[in-house]
Parts: C-alpha cells; structure tokens; sequence
C-alpha cells in the first residue's frame, strides 16, 4: 500500500500482487481519506475493533454513536474491498 | 537464444526521448514497418530499452497472475521478484510473453509463433515503454490527446470514448499546420523529479491518426467532456482533487511496484501544482477547437 498526499488530499493505493477476485468489485485504484479516515487509517496501525474506532469518532469529532458506528463501518468496508485489511468477527 | 555474434540488431528511432534495440536470431521486418511513420523524438537518454526477441514456448508456469489487461487476451503477471510479465494468448492459441530482465532496461519477448504485421508490434512495444519508463522513474503514459501552443504543451486526458481523438480532429480542422498535435490518444508525460513536466508525442495513435514527435513543457490539463450541442463550447476549472482522480484514471501506473506507485503519484502532484486543470466540455463542430484554444489564452494558462 502507497499513502500519499496528491494534490492536497491523501491517497491509500493498494499494491496489487494478485488477481483481482468477484469479491472486489474489480481494482480499487485508490481510496481518498478525509481527516476522520486518516485519523482512522493511523489508529489501524494496531489491531482495533470497530467499536474502539468509533468510540475515536465520538470522542474527537463529537458524533453520535449511530454515525460514527456507521462511518467506521463504511471505511473498514472500503479497505475491505481493497484488501488492505484483516478484520476479524467480533 | 541465439549466440551474440548471431544476434541481429535493430535500433529504433527514440520515444519520448529513450530509443529500443532490438535484438533477434531472425530478421523483424514487421518492426521496422512498424516505425516507417514515426521519426522519433530527440533523444533524451543514453541508455536505450533493450528487446530481446526469442523463439520458443512462452510458458508462463513460474508466473503468477496480477490482472487481467484492457484486451480480453492479455494478461498481467508477476515472476518470482516480483517484476512484471505480460502474456499474449491469442485466440488461434499462439502465445507470447514478455518478461522483465532488468526493471527498465531491457526486456524478453518470447514467440511461439513470430509475427511480422506492424500492427502487432505497436502493441508489444508499447507495452515495454509502458512498464520500462516509470521503473526508470523517467516517465508515464498517459491516455491523452495533447498538442503545443506557442511551445508549450497541452494535456487532454480521458478514457476511451472521452473524445480524444474527435478534439485532435477538430483542432487538426480549425487551425491545419498552425498547431502541432503531437498525439490522439497515448502521450508520454516525463518528470526529473524536481523540475518541469513534459509532455510526448507517441507513434501509437488513435483514430485520427496524430503520431508527431515533438515535446513541450505541460502547461496545461484539459479533460475533454461531450456536451450537448444546443451549448456554447465552455471551460471550466477543476479542483486539484477532482482533477488527480481524473488523472488517476488515465496514467498506466505501476500498481504492481511500491516505489514505481509512489513516483507516478508524484508525478501527479507535480502535474497538479505545476499547471491548471480544466474540464472543456463541447459538442464537435468547426470552431470548438479553436474555442478552447482561445479560453485557454483568456486564461494565461498557456502564455
């Protein structure tokens, strides 16, 4: 995986060193992380649950569990797809 | 593979900058046919890509798979380092495959059948400068249409059916010989890594045939957008981020390779703080050229 900053954005971009499987939905080319998704991306640097996540979400942006809940569910969703995640069943 | 001194070589005229050599046991009349229209660019770099040609089973046994290329019979590997392959299976069963020997300098194209159309040969040298110039971190390739002004080079990116080779037509129309394209459909773009971005003409063309040889500071990226034709021709601006996902999308980068990955997306960052980009959004007629030409001078973008 390259992260960089492009443009003034940041940019995950998974290196591919297999085929692209159904489940992919084709190549993710790249994933675009806003501030909350970086801050996620950083804390994923260590095994977290989702629910360590979001409670992040909710102490630092203030969100309501219900979103921020759903914000960890759609990001680790898209590094799913991308395969730049391990997540195991809680 | 054949003994040196049995080898024959074959040099081929630069593309953005760098020449091929060709080397075989067997005549390639089919190459050399196939650079009959294409001059070359001024050279730009000593250390030309090398081609070795050899005939034999193009067995991809020790290859693993990575993706499955824009044509239904390509597809991409990788050998045991990690470096790419490209295996052609055609559809009456011939293969061939081309392996890296050193990342960006030269290459092995094996034949199970050797072929001579010219045509054919666009195609595989192409991909060899498709991997060979962003492992050297010289350069990408670019799914553009692109043209000088005043010297200086305009970038038009998009997918196929974007309208690429349509805008190349209509500038061709509108000004003739007043403005050089240089491609309508694959430029070239080179970064040092520091200083400016250049823009390449490339003999691999689309259909309106534009394959110049010349270059150019990118001075501008223009995407071109069909538009209705009861609307004015129009150019607007991009934001960065809209723009380098565009451009995302239409650069062969090298997915495969973490560093190559990483160059080309600076390359992309440069492009962007370097010039602006616009969306130029028309339905063909005589005149559209000519109307983005004039909303690019309104613009200073270009000079």
């Amino acid at each position: 995986m390259v992260r960089r900053h492009v443009a003034g954005e940041t940019l995950l971009v998974p290196i591919r060193t297999g085929p692209a499987e159904p489940a992919d939905g084709g190549h993710t080319m790249f994933i675009v992380l806003n501030e909350t998704a970086e801050a996620l991306w950083e804390l994923l640097a260590e095994a977290h649950s989702a629910d360590e996540l979001a409670q992040h979400l909710i102490v630092q942006y203030e969100v309501t569990p219900s979103q921020a809940r759903a914000d960890v569910e759609a990001f680790l969703s898209e590094l799913r797809a991308a395969r730049l995640v391990d997540v195991e069943e809680e | 593979m054949a003994r040196a001194e049995d080898s024959l070589e074959l040099v081929c005229p630069p593309i953005a900058g760098v020449a091929m050599v060709h080397r075989s046991s067997r005549a390639l009349p089919g190459i050399a046919e196939s650079m009959r229209l294409w001059s070359g660019s001024r050279p730009d770099d000593d250390d030309p890509i090398v081609l070795n040609h050899v005939g034999g089973a193009a067995s991809p046994d020790d290859l693993s798979p990575l993706a499955r290329g824009p044509y239904p019979l390509l597809h991409y590997m990788l050998d045991g380092r990690g470096q790419p392959a490209v295996l052609s299976a055609g559809a009456v069963g011939e293969r061939h495959l081309l392996r890296t020997v050193r990342a960006g300098r030269e290459y092995e194209l094996l034949h199970e059948r050797w072929r001579d159309d010219a045509g054919w040969w666009w195609h595989w040298q192409r991909g060899v400068y498709m991997l060979a110039l962003p492992a050297r971190r010289r350069g990408v390739l670019v799914h553009a249409c692109a043209f000088l002004r005043d010297g200086r080079a305009v970038l038009c990116p998009g997918a196929s059916g974007a309208g690429k080779s349509t805008l190349a037509r209509q500038l061709r129309e509108d000004f003739g010989s007043e403005l050089v394209l240089l491609t309508d459909d694959r430029a070239v773009v080179t970064w040092d890594g520091a200083g400016a971005l250049r823009a390449w003409g490339t003999p691999w063309n689309s259909s309106a045939g534009v394959a110049e040889a010349g270059d150019g500071v990118v001075a501008a990226i223009v995407f071109p957008s069909r538009g209705s034709a009861s609307r004015a021709a129009r150019l607007t601006p991009l934001g960065a981020g809209e723009a380098s996902r565009r451009l995302m999308r239409t650069i062969a980068i090298p997915f495969w390779d973490h560093g190559g990955t990483d160059w080309a997306l600076g390359l992309i960052d440069a492009t962007l703080a370097a010039c602006t980009a616009w969306e130029f959004t028309y339905s063909p007629h005589a005149g559209a050229g000519r109307d983005l030409v004039a909303a690019l001078g309104a613009t200073s973008t270009t000079g």
